[in-house]
């Protein structure tokens, strides 16, 4: 039998595909906790991610960057730049992306979050279930992404 | 069938998508408000509707962003940049 946070994942991940089919964005699902999403950014080109969400919603979900062709993650040259939301380090800098948090990957610019806040951090703001985070990704890779890291 | 005084929007929201027509002089904000109704969100968040990385003013009516019958949108969901 599913557990209640079973239960609320399959939810979260129905209603993230359910709007990925409406902007066609491609989404496949890897497993029950983990999915990846292309997405295109301003200069045409697409970008995936690959979420993985064990733990959701006690954690945020790890908001990777995935390669669909060579299986790569986090290569440089399929992670994208701009302002500091696509930081620097390569992460994306959210209190909803798990990657963002020091004592989770090393990358991560903020030591000064508790993960298990993260729902209740102000910069997470309204952005707490997975259709509003790849609705925030889609949108900031339309405005603020400007190059390729590598 | 919609009316010709009325848009068709399909937008993502943070709950999933919302379907719905409106009349073409609904202002941007009253439309954020059914949406958030329908869809059980939260009234006191910051949600932006977006025509990709445009943000539609929430005091200009529909019909003044000269969409075509339909148009599919985005219910942004904002936090702060940090």
């Amino acid at each position: 039998m599913a557990t209640a946070s079973e239960l609320i994942l399959e939810s979260q991940i129905e209603a993230l595909r359910q709007n990925a089919e409406l902007h066609d964005w491609k989404f496949e699902q890897l497993d029950p906790a983990s999915f990846t999403l292309g997405m295109p950014a301003k200069d045409g080109s697409r970008f995936t991610t690959l979420a993985k969400c064990d733990g959701f919603a006690a954690r945020p979900p790890a908001w990777h960057w995935y390669n669909p062709e060579t299986k790569a993650v986090d290569a440089p040259r399929d992670t994208p730049l701009g302002g500091s939301f696509f930081h620097s380090a390569g992460v994306i800098c959210a209190p909803w992306n798990r990657l963002a948090y020091k004592g989770v990957d090393a990358r991560g610019p903020h030591d000064n979050w508790t993960i298990g806040n993260w729902m209740t951090i102000p910069e997470t703001g309204g952005t707490r279930t997975l259709a509003a985070m790849a609705t925030r990704i889609a949108q900031e890779l339309l405005a603020a992404f400007t190059k390729r890291m590598g | 069938m919609p009316q010709t005084d009325e848009i068709t929007l399909h937008v993502s929201t943070p709950a999933g998508p919302f379907h719905g027509a409106f009349p073409k002089t609904t202002k941007v904000s009253a439309v954020i408000a059914a949406i958030v109704e329908a869809k059980g969100l939260d009234a006191g968040e910051d949600l932006r509707l977006m025509n990709g990385d445009e943000q539609l003013a929430p005091e200009r009516p529909l019909v003044s962003f000269h969409f075509g019958s339909e148009v599919t949108l985005s219910l942004l969901a904002t936090g702060s940049g940090v």
